[in-house]
């Protein structure tokens, strides 16, 4: 038989193959990867793409029924064969159903973008065991990676579909708060329906695609630009730094804009964008951009802080000497004499690296022009923000753009900042055509913002009697080329370097420092994840050198009510960290003994260690307003709209806020339609970031439905006791055994098409700090405590967390299943950051270099609720988001302590610096002998 | 990804005839799962695709007088489910099992994992294998080489080999059988990788027109042997180190060892050092630890990798141990 000819390039195969059940044939080349083909020819938008790379799992479907990697499959291998994907698999009941209910009850999903992969794989699973083990679920989901949840929640999920489910709560009227209700948008999730930034585009919308600096920093200069559009068929334009209308720079924080949409003459780091190529999706995506004329200069680039602040070192911005962006100061008592006279002192250095956010879903939007308007519509943890600067760029009102959030897959900080909008604006807007832009993995590593590299020097003195007399602490942080939330870690760290311990003398004093290495940003915690993993290592240190137990020393030193923090604040109510210390006592001494008993007898190379570790994370902006403003309707047909812009990017605010908001207006949950944080038709609810949304938002919302109750109780002449019933189209209100009905039908309708509307702002009070950094910070401090236990192997410096118990104090636990979600899923980050996550700028661009966890490395985690209530927050809640990060790295690297007795003072505690470590103290030990 | 022709021959012969006899013009497209990641980064980028999948042939474990025939298109999977293959060679299962992850598995085939191009980072960046800047700097050297050759590095090729599932096959004693348009031809597994001279030369002996068609293990009469793998996460990135070890005992004394290492090297390292270490005497922590230090003798690290002597060392030590303790 002969070969079938070649095909030659270009020419596209029609193939046959069968999705979910049904033959499709598709017209497509045969190199084609078979996620694309789903995804744009079919429609399947479910499958997601996380890395292109067969590192992530996001686009696992079914191929003759066993998981594979959709894209790493050759559209013409498909031919013939039964492809299966998260969409199809609703027609596999009951299994499927139970899986299903299962997630959402469990809170398997939170952003949902490896939902879908996570799903298809446990099918996989199921539908050979169904009643798996759990080490056979861990197996089957290993390659699928999560970022949000820990995974712990969806390995419960799958254990259990196949039970019996118990069916969803569904509280009744004005008892939203405290329940484990299902999230709002978990459906979406579960089914592969939820649109993220790259699963919607308009018909014949161009591609956009970026050309980026190579190097670390370079002059450079363009060719023939207009050459290279018209010898490239397809190509419809090039625009750069001269095409932008806006001239004036844009940035997160507009006291320090300094960003451009395009470098000008030169790039300032590895990524920075010069130019977009704008034309016809193949064509772009063929483009050989080797070819593509710019020739670079590589200059010396600037890499380390040292390097940054050498005198006479080249100015990265000419306007900011010795290259700082800004710093941060907070002073109290006299920390020289404190420590003078301390009865012992620790001093001590550490440093941390870059860390990548690597949500699972890569930035990704499109953007049309709508008469003398612009419409973005894209993945962001911040519209407003992104519209002011859209705003800016194309020299345009605000109120002439657009900005349409899609479900985000995961932020954690680095969504805040624009990505693909300002590319996609700009080419919508010139060429009067959508424009869509979808970031490869390698881009958004390459591009986008990381946690701030640290290095911080500690000195820290109690007396004999166990109390903590000072603290001088110092940080430079490793800020990159640009400003993003540079400004913002300066500033907060100094106010939470003390930890949630009353610390009367200190000294904590910042500076972000510019480099020519990617722009750090915003990352869960702002800095004070950092900070945390040297102050709690020096405490340790201090407690080991007073004789003391570490926990008891914690216990005895931490903060209350009525004693001031380092700014002076006394928070007088809803400081629950001594009722975190208190509650991880019995784990404590059980894990300890344990650790102790197994080290006594063991004799191979593993050593078991425990380690704990206190946070404190301030809610909001730290003395800054940060308003948001919610808006609540009630409808015609008695139902209720909420427009609250807290954009969910899977901490779960859309369910949070809406049960807030219910209970306020004590009506039932089922009754609300949530309305998105569309900018053209939400007001402004501020940014997802800051651990805010639940506390700022939360309490806008609470006020919201309470105004919005009252003005229906007026309607009805009732007073404030009355009960409301809400019925279709009918209000029932009932006072003292006097019934009426509202017929809503017969009201009229307001300027936002309701029968009746509350708006209701918030903004937390707060003061701003004076020179010495003493005032109000924020209104409300989440606070908690992390215990890690640990196992590692003394001879190979790798470390398992066997166990974590999480203590937070939340105020009040609008919903636990979510909050245990958070708290879970920051316990993964804080595990990575202390164990195996760091980014080399120019390395590793990919998820297998850049390692975060998978299942496998994540071990039970025990939460422990506390609910102190905040005097200020809606019901008394605090944050979460941000504080679940923080304690886990630091108990981590002091059980590594604990177990092996060195101390890691650079992570992430990778094996070979672990090894190092123990290598130093052998030798130190027999030089002593 | 660039535009290239795609074909998909039924037969070797005809796979043969449709590869350039040049590297750089065709390649072969198995499973896909390091191609396409090659070709999306324009590190590989060949005029035409050779798709052996259609090939029937090539697929499949079979056993013959020869020992276990595994037919170069086999999945990682399939090796890993088959019964024979976790009977007889249950250190290779083991490694299969433990190599990447379900949905990888599921298409990754045997031939494409032993013909997988290293995961350097300079490689992987399109710097070549044997990366240097204009002015001839050895970027390995000189950069960033955490995760680089600790053996056989003195140049100019310093990355890993980056197979798990090799060094266990050559404990075993694996041959690789190649089919090219001059006829067939079996190698031991361990001669199939060479380290490049040139940035022309390839990490395999292997013609640009030649295809691996089966992977033939001997009966593992009286070789107990053993797999272990340091990877810094549980499950799924690639190792730090591998060594894999089979011992054929006399008794309570070694017969005969084959130590072989992976990750350490720009090819599987098979190390008679620590070979002849081991011959005569017992298998326990004292001659594993001397056969270990004798493996790792001549480990020259680079500037960011000397760690990784020690984890060889320990792989190698517990491989040792884990083979005397361990079944065939
Ligand atoms: C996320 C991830 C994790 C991984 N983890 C591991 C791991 O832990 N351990 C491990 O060993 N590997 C690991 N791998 C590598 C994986 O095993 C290989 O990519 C796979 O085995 C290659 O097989 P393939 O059929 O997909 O080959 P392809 O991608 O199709 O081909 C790979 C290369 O081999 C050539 N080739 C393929 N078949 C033949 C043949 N028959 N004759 C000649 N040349 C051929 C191709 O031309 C190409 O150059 C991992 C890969 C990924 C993506
Ligand atoms: S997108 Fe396929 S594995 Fe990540
Ligand atoms: S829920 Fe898994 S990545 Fe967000």
């Amino acid at each position: 038989m002969l070969a079938t000819p070649p095909i030659p390039r270009d020419v596209q195969l029609s193939l046959s193959f069968t999705v979910n059940g049904k033959p499709v044939t598709v017209v497509a080349s045969p190199g084609e990867r078979l996620t694309r083909v789903l995804r744009e020819d079919l429609g399947l938008t479910g499958t997601k793409v996380g890395c292109d790379a067969g590192d992530c799992g996001a686009c696992t479907v079914l191929l003759d029924g066993e998981p594979v990697c959709a894209c790493l499959v050759p559209v013409a291998q498909a031919e013939g064969h039964e492809i299966t994907t998260v969409e199809g698999l609703a027609g596999r009941p009951p299994l499927f159903d139970r899986l299903q209910k299962a997630f959402l009850q469990h809170g398997a999903a939170q952003c949902g973008a490896c939902t879908p992969g996570m799903l298809v794989a446990a099918t996989a699973l199921l539908e050979k065991h169904e009643h798996p083990a759990e080490n056979e679920v861990m197996d089957a989901l290993g390659g699928v990676l999560c970022r949000c949840t820990g995974y712990r929640k969806i390995i419960t999920a799958v254990l259990e579909a196949g039970a019996e489910n118990v069916a969803p709560v569904s509280p009744t009227s004005g008892c939203a708060v405290g329940a484990r209700l299902v999230r709002l948008d978990g459906q979406r999730k579960v089914d592969g329906t939820e649109i993220y930034g790259a699963d919607e585009c308009p018909e014949a919308a161009l591609a956009v695609r970026a050309i980026r600096c190579p190097h670390h920093r370079a002059r450079f200069q363009f060719g023939d630009l207009d050459e290279f559009v018209t010898s490239h068929p397809g190509i419809h334009a090039i625009f750069t730094a001269k095409d932008v209308p806006g001239k004036a720079c844009y940035g997160v924080i507009p006291s320090f804009a300094d960003q451009t949409v395009f470098a000008e003459n030169e790039a300032r780091f590895r990524g920075e964008a010069v130019a977009i190529v704008v034309g016809e999706q193949a064509a772009v995506e063929g483009l050989d951009l080797a070819s593509f004329p710019v020739a670079w200069d590589e200059l010396e680039p600037i890499t380390t802080i040292d390097a940054a602040l050498e005198p006479g070192a080249e100015l990265i911005h000419a306007s900011r000497p010795r290259n700082v962006l800004t710093g941060g100061r907070v002073v109290r008592g006299d920390v020289e004499r404190a420590l003078a006279e301390a009865d012992v002192v620790v001093e001590d250095e550490y440093e941390t690296g870059f860390v990548e956010h690597a949500y699972i879903e890569p930035e990704a939007g499109f953007a049309r022009r709508v008469g003398d308007g612009i419409e973005v519509q894209a993945c962001t943890q911040s519209p407003y923000m992104d519209r002011a600067d859209i705003a800016k760029i194309l020299d345009i009102a605000p109120d002439k753009v657009r900005i349409i959030p899609t479900a985000v897959g995961g932020g954690f900080g680095s969504k805040l900042d624009l990505s693909v909008q300002p590319f996609v604006a700009l080419a919508a807007w010139h060429l009067n055509k959508p424009a869509r832009m979808v970031y490869s993995r390698f881009e958004s590593i390459l591009s986008t913002t990381k946690r701030h590299p640290a290095r911080m020097r500690l000195r820290a003195g109690a007396s004999r009697d166990g109390k903590l007399v000072g603290l001088d602490f110092s940080a430079d942080f490793n800020t990159g080329a640009y400003s993003s939330w540079g400004p913002t870690v300066a500033a907060r760290v100094p106010v939470h370097a003390s930890g949630p311990y009353q610390v009367p003398n200190y000294r904590a004093v910042t500076r972000a420092v510019h480099t020519h290495l990617v722009p750090a940003g915003a990352f869960r915690g702002f800095g004070v994840p950092q900070t945390a993993i040297a102050q709690e290592q020096v405490y340790d240190q201090l407690a080991d050198r007073l004789g003391m137990d570490r926990l008891e020393f914690r216990i005895l030193n931490a903060l209350d009510d009525h004693s001031p923090t380092v700014t002076g604040q006394v928070l007088g109510a809803g400081v629950g960290i001594r009722a975190c210390l208190e509650a991880l006592r019995p784990r404590w001494s059980a894990a300890r003994a344990e650790a102790t008993a197994f080290n006594a007898t063991a004799t191979g190379p593993i050593r078991r260690g425990v380690g704990m570790a206190g946070m404190w994370y301030g809610c909001g902006n730290t003395s800054l307003p940060n308003p948001s403003t919610v808006r609540v309707g009630l409808k015609a047909d008695g139902r209720i709209a909420l427009h609250q812009g807290a954009v969910d990017i899977g901490q779960g605010s859309n369910t949070i806020v809406t049960q807030i908001c219910a209970d306020a207006m004590q009506a039932p949950i089922e009754r609300f339609d949530l309305v998105s944080g569309d900018t053209a038709i939400t007001p402004d609810c501020g940014k997802t970031s800051a651990s805010r949304q639940t506390f700022v938002t939360g309490k806008a919302a609470a006020m919201a439905g309470e105004k919005l109750r009252a003005a229906i109780l007026q309607l009805a002449f009732a007073g404030e006791n009355a009960a409301i019933r809400f019925r279709d189209h009918c209000l029932e209100v009932e006072e003292g055994g006097r019934k009426q009905a509202i017929h809503l039908a017969q009201l009229p309708l307001d300027e936002f098409g309701y029968v009746a509307t509350a708006e209701a702002t918030f903004d937390p009070p707060t003061s701003p700090l004076d020179e010495n950094g003493q005032g109000v910070p924020y209104a409300v401090f989440g606070f908690g405590a992390h215990l890690a236990e640990i196992a590692i192997d003394t001879e190979l410096g790798t470390v398992q967390v066997l166990r974590i118990t999480a203590a937070h104090d939340v105020g009040r636990a609008i919903n636990p299943t979510l909050i245990e979600g958070q708290i879970e899923g920051g316990a993964a980050q804080g595990l990575g950051h202390a164990l195996m996550e760091e980014f080399f700028p120019g390395k590793g661009e990919n998820l297998h270099d850049y390692l975060i966890p998978s299942v496998g490395d994540m071990p039970p985690v025990e939460s422990i609720l506390i609910e102190d209530p905040s005097p200020v927050g809606p019901f008394g809640a605090k944050g979460i988001g941000e504080q679940a990060v923080i304690p886990t790295a630091p108990a981590i690297l002091n059980a590594i302590h604990d177990a092996t007795g060195v101390r890691i003072r650079r992570v992430p505690a990778t094996p070979d610096r672990i090894r190092a470590a123990i290598l130093a103290a052998q030798n130190t030990r027999s030089h002593r002998a | 990804m660039r535009a290239f022709d795609y074909v998909s021959p039924t037969s070797t012969r005809q796979a043969a005839n449709l590869l350039s006899s040049t590297w750089g013009n065709t390649e072969i497209l198995a499973g896909g799962t390091d191609l396409l990641a090659l070709m999306k980064e324009d590190v590989v980028t060949p005029k035409r695709l050779v798709n052996i999948k259609e090939i029937a042939d090539l697929r499949g474990v079979k056993s013959d007088s020869s020992g276990l025939r595994i037919g170069s298109l086999t999945t990682l999977a399939e090796v890993a489910e088959d019964a024979g293959v976790r009977e007889k060679y249950p250190a290779f299962a083991e490694a299969v099992r433990e190599a990447a992850s379900p949905q990888i598995r599921n298409m990754a085939t045997v031939g494409g994992n032993l013909c997988q191009r290293p995961r350097c980072w300079y490689f992987r960046n399109g710097l070549g294998l044997l990366p240097k800047d204009e002015s001839g700097k050895e970027l390995v050297e000189e950069g960033d080489n955490r995760y680089h050759a600790i053996l056989g590095n003195d140049g100019p090729a310093r990355f890993v080999s980056p197979s798990t599932i090799v060094p266990v096959l050559i404990a075993y004693g694996a041959k690789v059988r190649l089919e090219g348009p001059k006829g067939k031809r079996e190698l031991p597994l361990e001669k199939f990788y060479v380290i490049p001279k040139t940035d022309r030369d390839r990490e395999h002996d292997l013609l640009p027109n030649e295809i691996v068609t089966e992977v033939v293990i001997p009966a593992a009469n009286g070789w107990k042997v053993a797999h272990y793998e340091i990877r810094q996460k549980a499950a799924f990135d690639w190792p730090l180190a591998v060594a894999a070890v089979a011992l054929k005992m006399d008794g309570s004394s070694v017969q005969a060892a084959r130590v072989v290492l992976g990750h350490v090297a720009p090819t599987p390292w098979p190390s008679p050092q620590a070979e002849a270490a081991l011959k005569g005497q017992p298998a326990n922590e004292d001659s594993a630890k001397k056969a270990a230090d004798a493996a790792l003798a001549n480990a020259k690290p680079l500037s960011q990798n000397a760690y990784k002597v020690q984890l060889a060392r320990v792989a190698v030590k517990r491989a040792i141990l884990k083979a005397a303790g361990g079944a065939a």
